[in-house]
């Protein structure tokens, strides 16, 4: 049998069994929306501890980061950076949330923030941004799936059937479980890209240059521009610190105001499994470290891979492993771009359904159900499209959605502890962000200092959002007391539309 | 013993000293590659420290809370509740 067919083989098995868990995880889970989007609030501390990792982490942390390593080398610190900043505030925010949602029966994001501040246009509007980001993301994934298949099998599977065949079986098992299959399908994945990063990334630089050390030594001889910060551009021009220092923000604010991952907050048994979750984040963090090894011991290899984001698989197999180890890793790869691809494709999906259509829409829950399941299918399919384009770079895209994400975060935070934040404070900040992103997005040349595009909104959106709040009627001190304080019982805000119709304020 | 409020003081002080010391101009303090630590540049060393570092301060912080959670003076405990 020759190596491709062995790689082959493994990856069918791994598939193969990320699908039955994926099926079996399903049977535990209650049928209504509740069930399919929430997991019905059963998820403990291992669960919870995967699903946060192996969703946060994904194939831009295994691929897109070595990538950066390999080709603008000290610019990939800033993936290090961000993660400490990024999870500890939800330390706070996480639980905060988890109780309202326990309360109020929420289970995505613009439900907590639809139950503060009732507005059919914001619950559109953040679906909208939601959605609008996670295509981006999602290509990402499932292009890295079927980079890596691609280049494992030496080219007899391409790119397009890698990623058709990979995400084929996210589909299923996601259409099928819901979010239980996440659960469970990402505490397979996780513990297996775990071990492979590590495995790997200490392999590589002891066999091809004896040691850690002695490889970091090499390339400062070789190539010092490398290793001093903020590192290069993609065009090998020195980057900027503006540019460095503002992607660490963003994507510092953006990181749990995904709402994929905020939604995981509504799954958790407690709130103690939530605290010791970002407790024990960290250690899913350090993995970033061998996988950035990975893609520095690439920079002084003669040969060059097709793209950077091509170097991890370019380098396992130019290293001529045996075939099962290329197999194992390239399971660990596309465990890294499923078990986010697959959260991201079923939140999606849930919020198009709860936050864009539910408002407007009164759907029963079996309708909700199949709906969800029908859109699963439609952004699989709109993804999978982008994810053919050759020229989309993974770190590129996943710069791109934080600059959008990032845009939630003063929302969020003025729900849970800003009192006299009203509801056309925070849709005018939302909307004066998200059009300043966009614009500096689409007129890059213009960005300030270098400055990245969601920082550039956050700075437009804050002001404007406290001053459109101070400048408008105050909330109902009893209404406001139940998400700042956690007092009395405010109306039950299950929907957007049973939130506005409970409030009885309308578009304030 | 420290009490909620000052645990959270000196975790959010902590948390605004680590934004400044992986950004510009803080981050500028450890640049350099060199010295190598445990075989890593400097540079990337220094965010890894504040990866665990990061861990250790939650940890200390927890302690805190559920230690005053427990304490039936203290404001808000967790809820702990289990609701389908």
């Amino acid at each position: 049998m020759e190596r491709w067919q062995l790689v082959t083989a493994i990856i069918a098995v791994y598939l193969g069994v990320t699908l039955a868990i994926g099926l079996a995880a399903g049977r535990r889970a209650s049928k209504s929306v509740a069930g399919y989007v929430a997991g019905d609030r059963d998820f403990g501390l291992l669960v919870m501890y995967f699903v946060t990792g192996a969703t946060v982490f994904s194939a831009f942390a295994f691929l897109g980061g070595p990538g950066w390593a390999y080709s603008r080398g000290a610019a990939a610190f800033y993936i290090l950076s961000y993660g400490v900043l990024g999870m500890a505030p939800w330390y706070f925010v996480g639980p905060k949330a988890a109780r309202l949602g326990r309360r109020f029966g929420y289970v995505t994001q613009a439900q907590l923030l639809v139950g503060r501040f009732p507005s059919r246009s914001l619950s559109t509007l953040v679906a909208v941004l939601s959605i609008l980001a996670f295509v981006p993301y999602i290509t990402l994934q499932m292009r890295g799936a079927g980079i890596v298949i691609e280049a494992v099998t030496e080219g007899h599977v391409p790119l397009a059937v890698g990623a058709a065949v990979a995400y084929g079986i996210v589909v299923l098992y996601v259409l099928t479980s819901g979010v239980a299959a996440v659960g469970w399908t990402n505490t397979f994945q996780g513990m297996f890209m775990l071990a492979i990063a590590w495995t790997l990334g200490l392999y590589l630089p002891i066999r091809m240059y004896g040691g850690v050390g002695p490889m970091f030594e090499s390339i400062l001889a070789e190539r010092p521009e490398l290793l001093t910060l903020p590192g290069l551009t993609a065009a090998g021009d020195p980057w900027t610190w503006g540019g460095y220092s503002s992607a660490i923000l963003v994507s510092a604010v953006g990181l749990t105001m995904w709402p994929h991952l905020f939604m995981k907050a509504f799954t958790a048994r407690d709130d103690r499994i939530l605290r010791r979750t970002v407790i024990l984040f960290p250690s899913f963090q350090l993995f970033l470290i061998p996988v950035m090894l990975i893609g520095f011991a690439g920079v002084l290899f003669p040969e060059t891979p097709p793209a950077p984001d091509f170097i991890l698989p370019f380098m396992v197999l130019r290293t001529e492993l045996p075939g099962l180890v290329v197999g194992l890793f390239c399971a660990g790869a596309l465990s890294a771009s499923m078990s986010t691809g697959d959260a991201l494709l079923h939140a999606s999906a849930s919020i198009a359904v709860e936050d864009g259509i539910g408002p407007f829409a009164r759907l029963t829950d079996r309708q909700q159900r199949l709906l969800m399941q029908m859109l699963v299918l439609a952004v699989g399919a709109v993804a999978y499209g982008f994810a053919l384009d050759e020229d989309n770079s993974l770190v590129v895209l996943l710069l791109t959605s934080y600059g959008i994400i990032a845009q939630l975060a003063p929302s969020i935070f003025a729900t849970l502890y800003w009192r006299r934040a009203t509801t056309p404070g925070v849709l005018c900040g939302l909307l004066a962000g998200s059009a300043t992103a966009v614009f500096f997005f689409l007129n890059g040349e213009l960005r300030p200092f270098d400055l990245h595009e969601g920082v550039l909104g956050l700075l437009v959106h804050i002001p404007v959002l406290v001053l459109v709040s101070l400048g408008t009627r105050p909330q109902d001190p009893g209404h406001v007391g139940a998400f700042v304080r956690g007092e009395g019982a405010s109306g039950r805000a299950g929907d957007a539309g049973s939130a506005v119709a409970h409030a009885g304020v309308g578009e304030r | 013993m420290v009490s909620r409020r000052t645990a959270r003081v000196w975790f959010f002080a902590f948390l605004l000293l680590i934004a400044l010391g992986v950004t510009w101009p803080g981050a500028l303090l450890f640049d350099d590659p060199t010295p190598l630590v445990l075989g890593l540049p400097l540079n990337m060393m220094w965010p890894a420290f504040l990866i665990v570092a990061s861990g250790v301060a939650l940890w200390l912080l927890d302690r805190v809370e559920e230690r005053e959670s427990d304490d039936p003076g203290s404001e808000g405990p967790p809820d702990r509740t289990r609701e389908g």
